[in-house]
Order: C-alpha cells, then structure tokens, then sequence
C-alpha cells in the first residue's frame, strides 16, 4: 500500500512596517539564504518570488504553512496572510500533483 | 528433327530447338511454321499487333512511316549514321502525342549521364521530412509556442483578499455562497489529458490493424478466430468506455473551475465587493512555462534524432553484388553528418536555435526563460524559421551489397541507369524504349540481365522497342519484328520492315527484299567472315 510522503514544512511569516511598506511577508526557505518577501503594494517582483518558489519545489517538494503573528493589532492581516499563503500553497500542491515525475526527472537534470 | 518422344534435350547438345514464342495448335501449325509459311506466321504474330499502327515521322531522316508493333521484342537495327536512335525518338514523340507519357519508360544512351545526376539528385518530400520529424505540423505549433510565449499577468490576490476579509465575508450572502469563499480548484492537468489520451489512441490503433488485418485468418479455424475477433472487439470497447470517463473526468473539471471562477466573477461585479481569489497565479505561471518546456523538449528531441536511410535496390553490378541507392535524411546540426542543408547557409543558426532551445528546456521554470524565449525569437524571426523542415539535411549514395559506399564508374552509372528503366514494373508501364542497351555496360550484362528481362518483359505483353547493335539483343530476344535502317551513298534512307521468323525484311517505300539472316549477321556480327573467324578461333569450327 502506498504510503503518503510528508513534505517538509515552510513557514511564511508576516513582517509590519519594512521599508515604508505597509506589510512583508516573509518566506523563509531553510538552507536558502534568500528570503522570499512580498509586500502587499508592491507586486512588481511576483513573478521572481513564483520563480524562486517553483525552483525550490524543483529541489524539494514542500508545503507553505503560515507561522500566526502574535501581534494584536495585525489581526485583520494576519488573517489575509494566512489565506494568501493557504491558497499559495494550493497553488504549490497542485504543480506537485500535476507532475511528480516531471519535476523528479528536472530535478535529475538540474543536479547534473 | 529430333523425334518428339525426346524427354531429356540436354542429352542432344547443339539440337536444342529455340523457345517456341508463338502458340501453336499442333505438330502440323509447327511444320507450317518451320516452312516460314507466310501465312501461319502473320497469323500467330497478328494476336499481338498493336490495333493502330503508329506514326513514325522524321523529316531530317526522311522518316515517314506507320508501322505496325508487337506488344513483344520489336528490334531496330541498322549502321552507324541510319537514324536509329531518331527513329526510336520519333516513335517516343508518337506515343507522347497519343498520351503515352506515363506508360513509357526509355533509356537512351546518349541521355546516361543527365539521367545518373537525376539518379543520384534526391530532395526529400514534404511527406517524408513530416514522417521523419514525426510531429504532424513539422514542429511549426511547437515553435509559435515557444514564440508566443507571455508571462501571465497575476493581478493583486493580496488586495483581493483583504478586501474579502474587510467587507464581503461579513455578509450573509457571503456566506450563504460557499462559491465566494472556495479556493481549491479542481485538478485539470491538460497535458497529463492528452497525454492519457494519446496511449488509449494509440491501442485503439493498434488493435484495429490487428482485427482488420487477414493474417488471423490464416493461422485460425472459424471457431478460434471468431473468439479473436470478440476479444478484440470487447477490447475495443472498454477502450471507447476508458476514452469517454477520461473526457468526462478532465471538462467536468474544466467545466466545475470556469464554473467557480464566472461565478466569483458575476458576484464580484454585482455586489462591487471581492471574492477570495482560487490562485495567486503561481499555477498558471507554472502551467504556461510547462507548455514551453514541453514544447521545446518536443523540438530537442527531433533534433537529436538519428538519421533515417532508405534503402533502394538499384541493380546488380559485377563485383559488387546487388546495389542500392541510399537516401539519407537527418539533422545537419550533427557534427558527423555531411548532409546538404533544407535550407542553405542555415547549419551555424541552426546549432545556436539548438543550444537556446536546450536552455530553454533547462531554464524552463526560472526567471531567465522571458529572455531565453526572447533570445530564441530573434534568431528564429531574423533566419525566417517556422518549421523543423529548415534543419533537415539529406544525402543520396550508391552502397554495394556489402554496405560499404561506392561511387560507380561510367560502366556502372550506365547499368545503374539502365536497370532503373528495366527493372521497371509498373503495371502501368507498357511500352519499354531502349536505345543501345547494350553500350557501356559489358557483355556479362547484356546475357544475364539485359536479354533474360527483354524476354521477362515480352512474356508480360509489353512492347519493348530496342535500337541495338549487338547479336545477343537483335536475335537472343527472339524479336517479333525487326526494323533494318540503311543510310545509301546517295543520301537516302531507307527502312527495312520484317521478322526472323519469316527471315525476310522489306523495303516499306521500293518494296525490296533482304534476307533478316544477312543483314543480322552483317550489321550485328559484324559479317559472314567475322562470325566464322569467331568460331573457328574458339574452337567451334574447323
């Protein structure tokens, strides 16, 4: 019988007031220096954060789970983040069921 | 006469009587025969008179004739300078004017080395690059998706959910309709579709050569092969059965996540409030750089291929066996190869689109795959490249039976040349021209090739017309008719018209009479005196 692999756990977390943005959220991939941040108002680099996050599935399947902020007053954003990353990494799941083997054989080629 | 109770005729060496080429009812038609009666030879010869004569016309060569031929060896013979070969050529005009032009094949020795270049010069056709590349469309679908490639827009989720959380999943109806909140879409994995799609296709193929294919019948009784065909046809079925749940499967899905999304959509605009968004776009990133990759490991794949070599019999050659012409199609991208290119100057613009395409295999999910395709886009634009034709290559060699690669002598460009003429079988082939076989190719050829396939072709109804100078073609073919040129001192030409088997040949304009035996010997032996010199030198004669 088939066993279900569990995937490691990535934690995304919800970073306030950086840089003039009016909130962060940070993707932080264990044994990747990058850190992986989106800000709510600026976009522009979406499609290099989808990038890195396909690249890293390419290497290691995972899963997203949002790390809940402590802080009170970010409730209603902290409430918007945790969906984000659920659907986020609805996305992620559903690249892995599409095609384990593709990304397993890219992954070959990738390490050669 | 050797009596008729002879059962074993090699016990009587020299007694051999010639193959017997017109029927004959019985002892007394032979004798009437052997009598060279005039009569019972026109008669046997008449049942395979061509209807209408044909019309023989060269003025040059004062040539003006309707003659009668025979669906059977009709023999042209003559010195040099009588107009042989024009003769032949006019009868070729004949026929072409009567709309003859796909039931004939000729040989003209004259014509031996324009016909080796066509011999040798081989382009491939659309329909075997397209057999080759095995992509129904040569790659060119391949190749705009790869062009058309844009980075999907993923639009705000962020402020779409935010919105959601501050307004819309406060009210009732929000949450009355499970839709405005739903985020996980239904799996909907094209290329995996057609991909399932495509094997069920496949052994739906299969199984339907198999049962329309006669060999069961020949290895089965009635009994066993009614149980193979239910099988089969039950086979079939589950496969119709399997095909129509994957249909189901994939537009229900389809069906269920344009549903969700058109829904979400209406109440969006409705209400003036967000719905949750089913993606953040990372998916259908994901899906249009998959097509891309797809697309070009299609194409990788196609370049890699090896090279295809058919393989076309061409004749026997003396000390060389059985010979072929080979054609070879491949990748002029491949360092080994020595192909002339599809399209010209295009081998370095090819190896560069290769290693762009590779990288944009390798590259596929990554940021760098927008100026990869871009990169590609260029090169394909700047060269006018649209399909995977532009990188084919071919190339045409003669093999020996051996395999190893020749290039024939002048000798063998004419046997090969010739051979293509005569071994010709089409059924629709029925009028065989020959203009001095016989020139080039060796006496060896003339015996073993040459007269047994005149005679093939003689016994398959098929009017063969030879110009020849040599004794084995004019009289070892048993001709049905021979035509005799003569040129005279006074500038004219004159056509003797006639058959062995009468052994006499008339003049169609004066009405004079030759000897068939006489002229053959003179013009074909090279006279009484060469002929007998030859038989007393092997031997044969005191």
């Amino acid at each position: 019988m088939e066993t279900e692999t569990k995937l490691e756990e990535y934690k995304a977390e919800l970073i306030s007031e950086d840089e003039g943005k009016s909130f962060v959220l940070l993707l932080k991939i264990p044994g990747n220096p990058q850190k992986i941040m989106l800000s709510d108002t600026d976009q522009k680099d979406l499609d290099k954060v989808f990038y890195a996050l396909i690249d890293e599935l390419l290497r290691k399947p995972f899963t997203l789970v949002y790390d809940k902020n402590q802080n009170t007053e970010l409730l209603g954003m902290d409430q918007a983040c945790e969906k984000f990353v659920q659907i986020l990494d609805n996305d992620l799941q559903g690249i892995l069921d599409e095609g384990k083997e593709e990304l397993l054989s890219k992954k070959t080629e990738v390490d050669e | 006469m050797i009596g008729s109770d002879v059962r074993d005729w090699s016990l009587y060496p020299g007694k051999e009587l010639p193959e017997l080429k017109m029927p004959l009812e019985g002892y007394d038609s032979l004798k009437l025969l052997l009598r060279k009666d005039t009569n019972i030879i026109e008669k046997r010869r008449d049942s395979k008179k061509h209807e209408t004569p044909f019309e023989v016309v060269n003025n040059e060569y004062q040539i003006n004739e309707l003659i009668p031929f025979y669906k059977d060896c009709n023999v042209i013979m003559g010195g040099k300078s009588s107009g042989k070969t024009i003769f032949l050529k006019a009868i070729k005009d004949y026929l072409e004017r009567k709309g003859f032009s796909s039931s004939l094949v000729d040989y003209f020795s004259e014509n031996v080395k324009d016909e080796y270049k066509k011999l040798l010069d081989y382009t491939p056709s659309d329909a075997e690059m397209k057999e080759y590349i095995g992509l129904e469309d040569c790659g060119e679908g391949n190749l705009a998706t790869i062009k058309n490639f844009v980075l999907p827009s993923f639009g705000n989720s962020f402020s779409k959910i935010r919105d959601y959380y501050e307004s819309s999943s406060k009210t009732t109806l929000s949450k009355q309709l499970g839709f405005v909140s739903c985020i996980n879409s239904f799996e909907e994995d094209s290329s995996k579709y057609e991909k399932e799609r495509g094997i069920l296709s496949a052994d739906y193929q299969t199984i339907s050569v198999f049962d329309s294919g006669d060999f069961l019948s020949k290895y089965l009784n009635k009994e066993d092969l009614a149980a193979a065909k239910g099988l089969l046809y039950k086979a079939e079925n589950k496969i119709i059965d399997e095909n129509r749940l994957l249909f189901i499967s994939f537009h229900s899905h389809e069906l269920a996540n344009k549903c969700i999304q058109g829904f979400k959509g209406i109440y969006t605009q409705l209400k003036a409030t967000s719905a949750l968004p089913v993606t953040t776009g990372l998916k259908g990133l994901y899906d249009s750089n998959k097509r891309v990759i797809e697309a070009a490991k299609q194409i990788v794949n196609v370049l890699k291929k090896d090279d295809v070599i058919r393989e076309i019999a061409s004749g026997e050659l003396d000390g060389k066996g059985e010979v072929s012409i080979c054609h070879k199609i491949g990748q002029i991208i491949k360092p080994s190869n020595d192909l002339t290119a599809i399209k010209s100057r295009f081998v370095t613009v090819a190896k560069d689109i290769s290693k762009s395409l590779s990288k944009i295999q390798k590259k596929g999910f990554s940021f760098d795959l927008k100026s990869c395709i871009a990169s590609l886009s260029t090169l394909l634009k700047e060269n006018d490249v649209s399909s995977l034709k532009d990188f084919l290559g071919y190339q045409s060699y003669f093999i020996r039976e051996n395999k190893s690669v020749f290039e024939p002598s002048k000798g063998e460009q004419s046997v090969l040349v010739l051979s293509k003429a005569l071994q010709c079988n089409s059924p629709k082939i029925e009028y065989y021209l020959l203009d001095e076989p016989e020139m080039s190719v060796g006496h060896n050829y003339v015996t073993k090739v040459i007269v047994p396939r005149i005679k093939e072709l003689c016994a398959l109804g098929k009017t063969v017309i030879v110009c020849t100078h040599d004794a084995n073609i004019g009289v070892g073919t048993l001709p049905f008719q021979v035509l005799y040129r003569e040129e005279r001192n006074d500038g004219s030409y004159h056509t003797f018209l006639g058959n062995p088997f009468a052994d006499t040949l008339i003049d169609s304009g004066t009405g004079e009479k030759k000897t068939w035996k006489d002229v053959a010997v003179e013009i074909l032996e090279g006279g009484r005196s060469a002929l007998n010199l030859r038989e007393v030198t092997y031997g044969d004669r005191d």
